[in-house]
């Protein structure tokens, strides 16, 4: 995984409501601004010779989203962060945001 | 052991501190006159530094982390670790962080837990866990320090429901080393909580009632009134009656611990029905009032039952929320380390609480040794007659109480106890199960409670009101008798259970109205404000709302976070008082009374069962199972209805046109009413007789055609902060869902042959500059922009939009 990207997206799972990007991730935004989108066709529009990361949030798993995650080439990391309610989703967002750590803390941080 | 024998600082406030490896100022902790300190480390490298905080007064709290560490057991070589820390004077340790969550378990490649992390999951979860975790607790113990029961995160959804797994892991530890345990409770456990009390507090009006709630901007740590008691505190109660840590009602199918204490009350509940101990001590060891508004302007309000709080007002609830810990919490409750000093201190300068604690001194904990003040509140009976703390479990003991001891209601105390029997949840008579019966006997108690509430709420109210809120100045006013207009306490949103038939309708109109209080009724008598007996609609098919007026207040003073409170308040009231005469039917779509419920707000909802926090309708509760169902299932299985649960936690899915027709009620006031709220009845125009708003300056590009384009970009530009949006926009994004941008560098991601309109915040000043770049790069785009003067303009603005439907100026 580079340590950075060209284009970072954030994605709703379908039927998420809203609050869980206008609240849980809110520090997390404004900390990575990642392109907030439910737009595919946007991201399959990167550059192949671009590194792109989708942070995927979902409640249990991202397989809703399966076929748009393998309609997208190589290039695109995807990073699905699950929790099961709000309020988890907020903790674990604002770790990452606090950390400074987009997608997750790596091992060796620590 | 004693609560009075363990030694700490005695102060309740405490500091997280900012993780393994950083710098340590013990001087934030000492300038704060903090009493504890949360040290997560790698190692001893703190080691100093708890050894200053030691001589200061301050009571080190130290955890060693490993990330995903899930069971895994200790190295032989910390307990080197944890001897140079107690050689530094630190007692008091913690092991494992909230196990009731994925992210603490070790995860495969694909980023997926290795096991089932359930409370169901005894193999690879609840007995690794425990077995790990008493051996360490044993060695801590004999070190001389204070080993910490794990620390779970509170959650009342399903298989992470920290009950539940409070249940299990005390279950196996009985089951198993009950002589071991028995022992560790005697010599120096203690339970570390995590209460991220979201907005779970509140403070009651000079003079009350207790179940109103001041609004934010008056509250003051100066003044008595503060209510932490969560679920216990009367507001919920009249929410959802009969509400326990254990949830006990439909709403709360998995318990209700995110309260300040309500986790440890839960602990401590299970540690006596289980081994018949007293309470031992809980501290919080992350936590607090989060998240902290980053500017003046924000309110927060995850639970729309209680008041938003600001930047300031949380200042004011920080401290007022140690003082309660130190006067009126529980007496096991022993403080709260809030998270974290990163937070506090750097991630957006000092906040507000920082010199709010820095400028006053710390109340010390009541009832410790050299802590004189005289108690608010008698002596709680010992709840173990026997000098000995533990005894081996017997089944004669009496039951404990619903309603926690320790909440601080006078009059309840002189409240002739309820009859054990009906107060003592049968999934905590241990008498004939047998360990592996006792999480199905949990789940039983749960259904019992469940329909006796349902059941209960059919008839009267009183009749659900537990003891020691019957004996308060508590009233009901059960769906009617409302003030119409003034709306300056938005708590006063109720949703009270619904009669059922006429007579009961006209019953509990009557004792409304006979049962106001007496500054309700005084508000009553204001002409043209007060809402006559004969006006009153039956009760609609959705939640009546109860409003409040506050006498004197000066409507200027109203904050702007209210505007998007009134309207909802004030077009459903007029709905209850308009319906007799137009059906619902005949209702404007937007006004059509079955929407109110989903429409109110995109907050969550968390105390009320909405643990998705969708702020929609509350999801139905899972389908818990019968008793034949559960007999023959193990503790190893998940059964089915936890599955069928988990998806049922779901929120029903929301198709985006109901959420964009839904937001207008809930914000619908023009821009040119910023400044005002109206303070007599609010008469709902007619769609075409709304005044049109002022609108902000809007581009001469601004879009006229309503044709959507392709593609819509929400695009933070120039100098605009980027809070501002979550301040202003989150109704706009939440109805019209925008691509959200920060710049406009990714604009080359759209196709020339597709249309795109961009709507764009931008600083006046910088407006021009940023509409000619974007116009270099994409011509043909249509330019929807919107300065950005203050905070209170754009949120007129975005949220006109949004209750219009239009998505462009």
């Amino acid at each position: 995984m580079p340590e950075t990207y060209d284009y970072h997206f954030l994605v709703l799972s379908p039927g998420l409501p809203g609050p869980w990007f206008t609240q849980a991730a809110r520090q997390f935004w404004l900390r990575f601004q990642p392109i907030v989108t439910h737009d595919w066709e946007l991201i399959s529009r990167t550059p192949v010779d671009a590194r792109v990361a989708v942070t995927i949030l979902a409640r249990q798993d991202a397989a809703a989203l399966q076929s748009e995650m393998d309609a997208q080439g190589d290039h695109v990391f995807f990073d699905v962060v699950t929790a099961p309610d709000l309020t988890t989703m907020e903790v674990l967002l604002n770790k990452r945001a606090r950390l400074g750590f987009p997608f997750g803390e790596p091992e060796s941080q620590l | 052991m004693k609560l009075t024998a363990y030694e700490w600082s005695y102060n309740p406030r405490g500091l997280h501190n900012s993780g393994p490896f950083r710098p340590l100022d013990v001087s934030r902790y000492t300038r704060l006159n903090l009493g504890w300190a949360k040290l997560v480390a790698g190692g001893d490298e703190y080691a100093d530094e708890a050894e200053e905080l030691v001589a200061a007064g301050i009571t080190p709290i130290v955890r060693i982390e490993r990330t995903q560490m899930g069971a895994m057991s200790v190295p032989s070589s910390w307990y080197d670790t944890y001897q140079a820390y107690i050689d530094a004077g630190v007692r008091w340790f913690e092991l494992y962080d909230e196990p009731n969550l994925d992210y603490a378990w070790p995860h495969d490649a694909d980023g997926e837990p290795v096991m089932l992390v359930s409370w169901q999951n005894v193999d690879d979860c609840i007995a690794p866990l425990m077995e790990n975790w008493l051996s360490w607790a044993e060695r801590l113990l004999e070190m001389g320090a204070y080993p910490a029961f794990p620390a779970l995160a509170e959650t009342g959804v399903a298989q992470r429901a920290t009950v539940y797994w409070y249940d299990a892991l005390l279950n196996y530890l009985r089951r198993h080393h009950l002589d071991r345990f028995l022992a560790v409770i005697n010599n120096g456990l203690w339970c570390a909580t995590h209460p991220y009390l979201l907005n779970h507090f509140y403070q009651e009006p000079p003079g009350g009632p207790d179940h109103i709630a001041r609004p934010h901007y008056q509250q003051s740590a100066d003044e008595d009134g503060w209510h932490f008691e969560y679920p216990y505190d009367p507001i919920l109660q009249r929410h959802d009656p009969g509400r326990t840590v254990f949830g006990a009602t439909s709403q709360t199918p998995y318990g209700d611990p995110q309260g300040l204490v309500a986790a440890g009350e839960a602990f401590n509940q299970l540690l006596y029905h289980r081994f018949e101990a007293n309470p031992v001590p809980v501290v919080g060891t992350a936590g607090g009032i989060s998240p902290i508004p980053h500017d003046a302007a924000e309110a927060v309000q995850p639970d729309e039952h209680y008041p938003p709080y600001t930047r300031d007002t949380h200042a004011e609830a920080t401290l007022a929320m140690f003082n309660w810990i130190a006067e009126e919490g529980p007496p096991w409750f022993f403080g709260l380390t809030l998270s974290s000093e990163s937070d506090y201190f750097d991630a957006q300068g000092p906040v507000p609480v920082v010199y709010r604690l820095e400028s006053t001194l710390p109340l010390l904990k009541e009832g410790m040794p050299g802590v004189t003040r005289p108690p608010l509140v008698p002596p709680e009976p010992e709840r173990v007659e026997d000098a000995a703390d533990v005894a081996a479990p017997s089944v004669a003991e009496p039951a404990a109480e619903a309603i926690p001891g320790w909440i601080s209601d006078p009059d309840s105390l002189e409240v002739e106890p309820e009859p054990a029997a009906e107060r003592m949840p049968d999934w905590l008579a241990l008498d004939d199960l047998e360990p592996e019966e006792t999480t199905a006997a949990f789940d039983a108690w749960v259904e019992e409670q469940a329909a006796a509430h349902e059941a209960a709420t059919a008839t009267t109210v009183e009749e659900d009101l537990p003891a020691w809120l019957e004996e308060t100045d508590l009233e009901i006013i059960e769906g009617t008798a409302v003030e119409v207009g003034v709306a300056e306490d938005a708590v006063g949103l109720e949703m009270p259970p619904l009669p059922e038939s006429p007579a009961e309708e006209e019953t509990l109109v009557g004792e409304a109205a006979a049962d106001l209080p007496p500054w309700l009724d005084e508000q009553k008598e204001e002409p043209g404000e007060a809402v006559a007996e004969e006006e009153i609609a039956p009760p609609s098919p959705e939640p009546a709302i109860e409003e409040v007026s506050l006498a004197g207040e000066d409507m200027e003073d109203i904050p702007p976070w209210l505007f998007d409170l009134v309207p909802e308040s004030a077009e459903a009231t007029d709905e209850v008082v308009e319906s007799e005469e137009a059906p619902a039917e005949d209702l404007p779509a937007w006004l059509d009374p079955t929407d109110i419920g989903t429409a109110i707000d995109s907050l969550p909802d968390i105390a009320s069962g909405d643990e998705d926090g969708t702020g929609l309708d509350m999801p139905p509760p899972p389908d818990l199972p019968s008793e034949e169902a559960l007999v023959g299932e193990t503790a190893d299985e998940l059964p089915d209805w936890l599955d069928d649960a988990d998806v049922g936690v779901a929120v029903p899915v929301v198709p985006e046109p109901i959420l964009a027709e839904a937001a207008p009620q809930a914000v619908v006031l023009p821009p040119q009413m910023a400044g005002r709220v109206p303070e007599v009845e609010i008469e709902v125009p007619a769609e075409e007789e709304r005044p049109e708003p002022q609108p902000i300056p809007v581009s001469a590009a601004t879009i006229v055609d309503a044709a959507l384009p392709e593609n819509h970009w929400l695009m933070l530009a120039g100098s605009v902060d980027p809070r501002w949006f979550f301040a202003a926009g989150i109704r706009y994004w939440d109805a019209f869902h925008p691509t959200l941008v920060h710049g406009g560098e990714d604009l080359s991601l759209i196709p020339e042959h597709e249309t795109v309109a961009i709507t764009i915040l931008v600083p006046a000043k910088e407006a021009d500059l940023i509409e000619r770049q974007i116009q270099q790069v994409r011509p043909d785009a249509q330019l929807d922009v919107v300065i950005c003067g203050t905070i209170e303009e754009l949120t007129a603005e975005l949220n006109w939009r949004v209750a219009t439907g239009r998505r462009f100026g």
